[in-house]
C-alpha cells in the first residue's frame, strides 16, 4: 500500500526544497538576531521614545499571528509601495521582523544579567561605548541568552513550513506539490516531516555545541 | 597635577560632597578614609567622572575637566580606576582583560597588548594565570588581574577604590603588597581605604573625610600621632581600638 518509490522523480526537487527551507531559517534567524540585538539596546536606553517605539513594535509583533503579519507584508507591500516583493523575501522579512521581537526579550535578559561594574570599568579605562557593547556585553549577553535563542532559530525552522502558503517552493511546498500530483499523501507529507525532524535535530546538536564553547569562561 | 575646587555633590536630597578642596601632586600617593557614607568614593569616583559633579572645578594640569572642553575618555584613559568588586570582563581571559584597553583605546597591536599584558601579570605575581577566565580566580588573583589592567593603560593617576574590602582576611595582604610596589614606582595614586596601618605605610597625604566634608588633611605622621580635630581623633579611636 505504501509506497515511497513514487517519490523518486521529485527527489532532486526536493533538495532544493530543503535548500530552500533552511536558506530561509538562515536569513530570518539573522535579521531577527541583528534587528533583536538593536532593538534589546533601545529598549534599554534611556531614551523614552525610541524605548517606547521598541516596547510597542515588540508588542505588535508577539500579540498578532505570524501568518497574518506575512500575508500583511506579501499582498500589502505592492499596494502601497508597488515593489513586487517576492515571496521569499516577504518570508524572510516578516519572520525575521517577528522573531527580532521574540530575540529582543531574550537578550534584554542577558544583556540584564551582565553586572554593571563591568560597564564601569570598561568607562573608566576610557572604552568607547560601542567597543564596549560589541566586545564584553554582546558576548555575555549572548551566552546568558543561548538556550532561548537555540529554541527560537528551531522555532523559526518550523515556522517556516507557513511560507509554502505564499508559494515558496519549501519542504512542505515539495510535498503538497506531489501529493497533488500522485495522489500520495503520505509518503510525501511524512517525508516532509522526517526532514524537518532531522534539520531540527541537527540544528540543537548546533546548539549544545555552542553552549560548550561558551562555557568555557564558567 | 590635580586640583579640586568647592566640589559638591547630592544624590536626591543626600548631599554627599559638600565643599570640597584638595591638590593632589605629581608622584603622591595620597589616601582618603573616613567613616562609611562620608563621601570618599564619591570623591574618588568624580576624578574619572563616573559621577558627575553638581558644581565645583577638577582641574587636570590646569584643564578644568567639567567644562565640557576634554573628551570624557580621554580623562579616563588617564585616570583608571579600581574597583572594591574587582569588575573583571567575565568573557575574557586574565590576559584578554589586561590587554583589551590598550588595544582598543589606545591602538596597540594584539601582540604588543598581550606582550605588555603579560609583563604587567608577571609584575603582579600572575604570569601563570594569564589564560584563566576571572570565575576561576580568587578575589585576590582577580583584584590584582584588575591592577594590572588598570596599570595597562600607563594612566597618569590611578584611582583605587576600597581594593580590598571584598576580599577575604588572608588574601588583603596579597594585594596591599602589590599596591605598595606600585606606590614606590612614584605614580601617582588616589587611594580610599579602610586598611589603617596601610595608609600610613604607603601614604603621602592622608585626606579625613565625614558627613561630605574634608575635614582634615596632613601626613599620615601628623595624622595619626596628632589628629587635630574632635572628629578624626573619634574616627581613629574607635576604628585603632
Amino acid at each position: 500500500m505504501l509506497d515511497f518509490s513514487v517519490l523518486d522523480p521529485y527527489l532532486p526537487l526536493l533538495a532544493s526544497a530543503v535548500w530552500i527551507t533552511i536558506k530561509f531559517t538562515f536569513f530570518s534567524t539573522l535579521i531577527g538576531f541583528l534587528g533583536g540585538f538593536i532593538l534589546a539596546l533601545i529598549t534599554l536606553s534611556h531614551n523614552r521614545l525610541f524605548s517606547f517605539l521598541a516596547k510597542a513594535y515588540i508588542s505588535v509583533f508577539r500579540g498578532t499571528p505570524l501568518l497574518v503579519q506575512l500575508m500583511l507584508i506579501y499582498f500589502a507591500t505592492p499596494q502601497l509601495t508597488g515593489y513586487t516583493i517576492s515571496a521569499l523575501e516577504a518570508g524572510v522579512l516578516s519572520f525575521g521582523l517577528n522573531s527580532a521581537a521574540y530575540i529582543s526579550e531574550a537578550l534584554r535578559g542577558g544583556i540584564l544579567s551582565v553586572d554593571r561594574g563591568q560597564w564601569e570599568a570598561s568607562m573608566s579605562l576610557g572604552v568607547p561605548t560601542h567597543r564596549f557593547i560589541l566586545d564584553v556585553i554582546l558576548p555575555q549577553a549572548i551566552k546568558n541568552a543561548l538556550p532561548s535563542l537555540v529554541n527560537e532559530s528551531i522555532m523559526l525552522l518550523k515556522d517556516s513550513s507557513l511560507v509554502s502558503v505564499i508559494g515558496v517552493a519549501d519542504t512542505l511546498r515539495w510535498a503538497d506539490l506531489i501529493q497533488a500530483k500522485t495522489f500520495r499523501a503520505f509518503e510525501a507529507f511524512i517525508v516532509a516531516a522526517a526532514v524537518y525532524y532531522v534539520l531540527v535535530m541537527l540544528l540543537n546538536l548546533l546548539g549544545a555545541y555552542l553552549e560548550r564553547k561558551v562555557r568555557v569562561s564558567d | 597635577m590635580i586640583k579640586v575646587e568647592h566640589l559638591a555633590k547630592s544624590f536626591g536630597n543626600l548631599q554627599v560632597l559638600k565643599d570640597i578642596s584638595l591638590t593632589i601632586n605629581k608622584g603622591e600617593v595620597v589616601t582618603i578614609i573616613g567613616p562609611s557614607g562620608s563621601g570618599k568614593s564619591t570623591l574618588l569616583r568624580c576624578l574619572n567622572l563616573l559621577e558627575r559633579p553638581d558644581s565645583g572645578k577638577i582641574l587636570f594640569d590646569g584643564t578644568d575637566i567639567l567644562s565640557g572642553k576634554v573628551k570624557i575618555e580621554d580623562i579616563r584613559k588617564n585616570a583608571c580606576m579600581v574597583f572594591q568588586h574587582f569588575n573583571l570582563f567575565a568573557n575574557m581571559t586574565a590576559l584578554q582583560n589586561v590587554a583589551y584597553a590598550p588595544r582598543v583605546v589606545n591602538g596597540l597591536s594584539r601582540a604588543e597588548a598581550e606582550e605588555k599584558g603579560l609583563k604587567l601579570l608577571k609584575t603582579v605575581g600572575l604570569g601563570d594565570k594569564a589564560d584563566q577566565y576571572p570565575s576561576r580566580l580568587s578575589g585576590g588573583q582577580k583584584q590584582r588581574v584588575a591592577i594590572a589592567r588598570a596599570m595597562a593603560m600607563e594612566p597618569e593617576v590611578l584611582l583605587l577604590d576600597e581594593p580590598t574590602s571584598a576580599l577575604d582576611p588572608e588574601m588583603v595582604k596579597e594585594v596591599l603588597d602589590v599596591i605598595k610596589g606600585l606606590a614606590n614606582t612614584g605614580i601617582t595614586m588616589v587611594l580610599v581605604t579602610h586598611e589603617m596601618g596601610f595608609a600610613r605605610d604607603v601614604s603621602d597625604v592622608i585626606h579625613f573625610m565625614d558627613e561630605g566634608y574634608l575635614i582634615e588633611s596632613n601626613s599620615p605622621k601628623e595624622f595619626f600621632a596628632n589628629p587635630q580635630t574632635d572628629r578624626a581623633r573619634k574616627f581613629l579611636s574607635t576604628i585603632l581600638s
